[in-house]
């Protein structure tokens, strides 16, 4: 099997995006390396939904270029969505139905009509005993890892978790860490996740940006960005993320 | 192929629904049966105004005009269904696949079409019971089906373009009275005002209730045409659903 070679699985130039009189994005750019994970922080409100939407072909920017996995997202949005896997900030699963009912549903939708992988997510998120019940009965926890199966269904080459972890508690969370380090490693993923928590992003990304008021304000490997503000303020001691998060996004943030 | 079965399996999400909470079955049971009774009692002396065309039963009258109007309010509120797959965030996580956008409209009007047409043989039947004649079935549960999947999706474009239950709700209550009383559904034409004729030549309600007494291809086409029509408009609202995002 030959699969297309690209060097960056995401790659996006000058993304503008406006709601009426909120400028959402004001000139993003990113560029996802494939095979690694990338971490998009900022504060609330900064854009990271909004660019996660754009680069899934959920909505357009007004200008700037999209191309995911080697792939123009404004001229093929639908060669972008059979590559790539979602998970929104939102909830996605139907709640009236049952895990495996939600599972096989987005299956089809991939046009998939073998249900094997749907039993192996199943078996892989824990699921497997709740498969029959309706999700509205699931934990959050629960819910949460169903939304990443769903996302998962189709084995996508670009998997983009949008604040997987928030609501889940240290166990729950650890647990999904676990996952998004075996899809990265095991299954050669690229990912990309945004989140408020600067562990999480500590410990699952290799490159980091933090977003804030719809642009990039600073971006590199961790070590990068705190080498850089350590330089810059001629501090002895090498600076935590935190500080880092707060030096350029420069509001608290939960930790 | 692959539209159809798309379609099947996301019609498939909405007949568990109605599968799992028997209330909302036994209600789309009973609500036809309830409006036959109700309406029969109610307009039995319609058909003794002098003029009233055809001497036969008023249920005979009556029932597809019964049809008709339920198949109009029923589909009506197909739309809510998306609204609550907005809010839930079910319908971003079906937009991010490469499904075909049709099915999605497709599969909950089926499940619409399904409900009227049951709706419809259980009118049939106890009209039948209730010894009135029921002259072209066939061609009421055509009407049925095409009026009721026209406004499924209209109403499934209007719950995508306005993703609010107030603007649903406000729209069908809106409109929902006027488009029955100004068309032959519940009363003939001929005794009403000039003006009430006229308005009504252009009612896709009308038509239904035309050609279900009186099958025409003419009406039946141009039901047809707004089936196609209003399936166009609720599959282009989610492009600008998505031009929102
Ligand atoms: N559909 C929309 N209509 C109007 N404004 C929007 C819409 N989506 C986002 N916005 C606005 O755009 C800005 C960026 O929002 P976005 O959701 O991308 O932020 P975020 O970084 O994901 O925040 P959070 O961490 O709270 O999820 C916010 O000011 C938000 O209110
Ligand atoms: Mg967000």
């Amino acid at each position: 099997m030959t699969r297309t070679v690209f060097e960056n699985a995401i790659e996006a130039g000058g993304l503008v995006k406006r709601y009426g009189e909120v400028q959402a994005l004001d000139g993003v750019d990113l560029h996802v390396e494939a095979g690694t994970v990338f971490g998009l922080l900022g504060p609330n409100g900064a854009g990271k939904s909004t660019t996660v939407r754009i680069l899934t072909t959920l909505t357009r920017p007004d200008a700037g270029t999209v191309r995911v996995a080697g792939i123009d997202a404004l001229k093929d949005p639908v060669g972008v969505r059979r590559a790539i896997g979602v998970v929104g900030q939102k909830h996605g699963t139907d709640p009236d139905a049952t895990g495996r009912e939600n599972l096989v549903l987005q299956a089809e939708l991939y046009g998939l009509r073998d249900r094997r992988r749907v039993e192996e997510l199943l078996e892989r998120f824990g699921l497997a005993d709740a498969a029959d019940r309706q999700a509205k009965t699931y934990s959050g926890g629960m819910m949460r890892r169903l939304d990443v199966a769903i996302g998962l269904i189709h084995t996508p080459r670009v998997l983009f978790l949008d604040e997987p972890t928030t609501g889940l508690d240290p166990e729950a969370r650890t647990a999904m860490w676990a996952e998004i380090e075996r899809l990265a490693g095991e299954e050669r993923m690229t990912i990309l996740l945004t989140t408020h928590y600067l562990e999480e992003a500590d410990r699952l990304a290799s490159q980091l940006a933090i977003v804030d008021q719809g642009r990039i304000v600073a971006r590199g490997t961790r070590d990068e960005l705190k080498a850089e503000m350590q330089a810059a303020t001629e501090s002895d001691t090498p600076p935590s993320l935190n500080d880092v998060y707060l030096r350029h996004a420069g509001r608290a943030v939960a930790a | 192929m692959t539209e159809i079965r798309q379609s099947w399996q996301v019609s498939l999400r909405y007949f568990r629904v109605l599968a799992r909470q028997p209330a909302f079955l036994l209600i789309t049971i009973v609500q036809p049966l309830i409006w036959l009774l109700l309406f029969g009692a109610l307009f039995k002396a319609v058909t003794q105004i002098p003029g009233f065309g055809g001497s036969g039963d008023y249920l005979d009258y009556l029932t597809p005009g019964i049809v008709v109007m339920l198949a109009v309010s029923s589909a009506g509120w197909t739309g809510m269904g998306f609204i609550e797959d907005i809010n839930s965030g079910v319908m971003d996580r079906m937009l991010v696949t490469p499904a075909w956008r049709g099915a999605f409209n497709v599969g909950s009007v089926a499940q619409c079409v399904v409900s009227v047409l049951l709706q419809t043989l259980l009118i049939i039947g106890l009209a039948l019971l209730m010894g009135a004649e029921v002259a072209h079935a066939g061609a009421l549960l055509l009407v049925a089906a095409l009026l009721a999947a026209s406004f499924a999706s209209l109403s499934n474009g209007l719950g995508v373009l306005t993703r609010q239950r107030e603007s649903l709700i406000g729209a069908v209550s809106l409109l929902l009275l006027p488009l029955t009383f100004l068309s032959s559904a519940l009363m003939q034409l001929s005794l009403a005002p000039g003006w009430i004729e006229t308005v009504a030549r252009f009612n896709p309600v009308d038509w239904a209730a035309v050609a279900a007494r009186d099958p025409e291809p003419l009406r039946i086409g141009l039901l047809a045409a707004l089936t196609v029509l209003s399936a166009w408009f609720a599959t282009r609202a989610f492009a600008v659903y998505q031009r929102s995002l």
